[in-house]
């Protein structure tokens, strides 16, 4: 469950944006939608705690990000936060294994080897535990980032962009997962896209203006 | 999973780089220790040996020459002064301590010196085994020399003329082990003593052959063996003079008239001496007197010369190893921003970013610090080797320096230092800005 009232952010003092007030619950995908430069992204990071708003609340099961210290948000992202990118990046001098106990490890939980198996094994990859990621293809790469993001059972999962660099059967793959997934993790789902594709499959829509 | 281990993942992610930085660090590294080594050890033993002789006198020559050869053991004499001459300025009231040094033969390379008991006392050597030698031709062995040599008390062994190993065999005339002495850390170590007359008595003894017996031994015959060099000249010219007196051997007043030595160390019994006593010894006799400090201080200040270049650059090469990690870990940041930023995504610290730059430059720091250190020993061993084949002189490889605890904390700064700028800029890394561009 996630919450936002208000939002307001500037990267500058002539160029400040002004957000809708955001809600989505579990079981309830929600679509930001918006042409380039209307600030999808930066509501984006707004929600995942990677900016700092200039007023307004997030709320995140109960805890008001916007008035965490800086370490603590840090730690409250990495514990109830999923987030994935349009292209997924991961630690390259690691592995798939260790990409994803790097994770668990710096949201301070408990290194866990069996969920990280049972994860990968879901996704159908089961067999790249050990292989470095930039091994990997592309739909893969994607996949590994949705576990990442559900593994520490976040709260909420934020997808920027997750099917604009795929083709259709990848797309549709990935957002099924997607949608799984955080059905699993009884998280909320925020999607931020341009990608019209997705406008079928989700009805709940916020359009940036 | 942890800060640690991502480090070091991150180091053997980039081999090429890491390899050139370490390459560096221990080269330098080893070099200074290896400089440190040899300097204090070098040190160590130049003093621990000239530790009280305040001078020497012997045959006019080089200084050098005659305190390397009479306190060091590792030159030729430059020749020989007669006893009388020297036991006069022995007597004088400015001295303390006067023990003279005789040279005779050697044993596979390791001389036989022939002097009083108080050259042991001088460099508290204590008996390990048996007893210090009385009589003539009998020998205690400095500590390093009853392993080596492989000789016990009661063997018996033939010296070789002069001090080159491969002079001619004085075989008709045997040494005796009587005594063993324990480890001193100084030149007696490496020399087999004895009493001054036999010294004499091993030359006296071949002339007296080659004369009176008319008695040509091809090797005995000091007169024509012309392939001895110089400084043995002395001892036979010696030897001739006073042939007559071979039939009192047993009188040691008359024995020692007229007999030659090597040299004499001294001490004075206050520091006036030196003002008057060596001038007047150089000037006023056949001999020569030569400062024991002063000539190592020059001999050093020769060594220092090649010390100071080594260890500049050593200290270069220092630098360009640290600049060498600077530039690594500079370059892998500048690629791995985004990284640092899906670090920072994923719950990291600012402080654990920084903490992981300033590993990478830790581990690289520590570990050529190890490296370093381990090359330098393998490299004193490699020196010892050849040091104690060419002047029977050890140098220990297992010392841990005071200096070389100095030498770690310099290399840990130079690792924290060049891993310090890309360390504020993962710290600083702005999160938001980096992911959008990703």
């Amino acid at each position: 469950m996630i919450q936002s009232q208000h939002l307001k952010f500037g990267y500058s003092q002539a160029q400040v944006f002004e957000f809708p007030n955001i809600s989505a619950l579990p079981e309830e995908p929600l679509l930001i939608l918006g042409e380039s430069g209307k600030g999808k992204t930066t509501l984006l990071h707004l929600l995942a705690g990677l900016l700092r708003p200039i007023s307004g609340s997030i709320e995140v099961g109960g805890t008001d990000m916007t008035k965490l210290s800086t370490r603590e948000l840090d730690l409250f992202r990495g514990r109830h936060i999923g987030l994935v990118f349009q292209q997924s990046h991961f630690v390259s001098s690691l592995t798939v294994g260790d990409n994803l106990r790097l994770s668990q490890y710096l949201a301070g939980e408990p290194q866990n080897q069996e969920r990280i198996e049972r994860i990968l094994e879901r996704l159908k990859l089961g067999d790249k535990l050990r292989q470095k990621t930039h091994k990997l293809s592309v739909g893969e790469q994607q996949r590994v980032a949705i576990a990442r993001a559900v593994l520490n059972d976040p709260d909420v999962i934020l997808a920027d962009e997750p099917t604009s660099a795929l083709d259709d059967t990848n797309a549709a793959e990935v957002m099924n997962l997607l949608e799984e997934e955080a059905q699993q993790a009884k998280a909320a789902l925020i999607i931020v896209t341009h990608d019209k594709r997705l406008k079928d499959r989700i009805t709940q829509r916020v359009e940036l203006i | 999973m942890n800060i640690q281990k991502l480090s070091w993942q991150n180091l053997s992610q980039r081999p090429l780089s890491t390899f050139m930085s370490l390459l560096l660090l221990t080269l330098g590294v080893s070099i200074i220790s290896l400089l440190l080594i040899l300097n204090t050890q070098l040190d160590d033993t130049f003093k621990k040996n000239i530790a009280g002789i305040d001078l020497v006198i012997g045959a006019k020559g080089s200084p050098l020459q005659l305190i390397l050869a009479s306190v060091y053991h590792i030159d030729n004499p430059t020749g020989n002064i007669p006893y009388a001459e020297a036991k006069e300025i022995a007597a004088s009231p400015l001295i303390e301590k006067a023990i003279p040094l005789a040279y005779g033969d050697n044993y596979k390379g390791y001389r036989i010196l022939g002097t009083e008991h108080s050259y042991i006392e001088h460099y508290d050597g204590t008996l390990k085994k048996g007893r210090l030698y009385e009589e003539k031709y009998e020998v205690v062995l400095g500590a390093t020399l009853a392993g080596i040599l492989r000789l016990k008390i009661g063997d018996e062994f033939f010296g070789n003329h002069g001090s080159g190993e491969e002079g001619h065999v004085h075989d008709d005339q045997a040494y005796v082990v009587v005594g063993v002495l324990n480890k001193t850390e100084t030149v007696l170590d490496n020399l087999i003593l004895t009493e001054i007359s036999s010294v004499w008595g091993i030359h006296d003894h071949s002339d007296e052959e080659a004369q009176e017996e008319e008695h040509d031994h091809e090797g005995h015959d000091h007169e024509e063996g012309d392939e001895h060099h110089g400084e043995e000249e002395h001892n036979h010219e010696g030897h001739e003079h006073h042939d007559e007196e071979h039939h009192d051997e047993h009188d040691h007043e008359h024995e020692e008239e007229g007999k030659e030595i090597t040299s004499m160390l001294l001490k004075w019994r206050s520091p006036m001496a030196m003002m008057s006593l060596p001038r007047m010894i150089n000037q006023e006799t056949s001999m020569q007197a030569a400062l024991p400090a002063i000539e190592v201080n020059r001999l050093f200040r020769l060594f220092a010369v090649g010390i100071d270049t080594l260890r500049l650059i050593a200290l270069a090469i220092m630098i360009i190893s640290g600049i060498s990690v600077f530039v690594s870990l500079y370059n892998s940041l500048k690629e791995r921003r985004y990284e640092m930023a899906l670090m920072r995504s994923m719950g990291a610290s600012r402080g654990q970013l920084l903490w992981m730059v300033l590993l990478e430059g830790l581990i690289l720091s520590i570990l050529g610090f190890v490296l370093g250190i381990g090359l330098s020993r393998f490299g004193i061993w490699i020196l010892s080797q050849t040091v104690v084949e060419d002047y029977h002189y050890q140098l220990q490889a297992g010392v841990f320096l005071v200096e070389e605890w100095y030498l770690l904390g310099v290399t840990l700064l130079i690792g924290v230092l060049a891993a310090l700028i890309p360390g504020i800029q993962a710290f600083n890394v702005n999160i938001s800005e980096t992911l959008s561009d990703g």
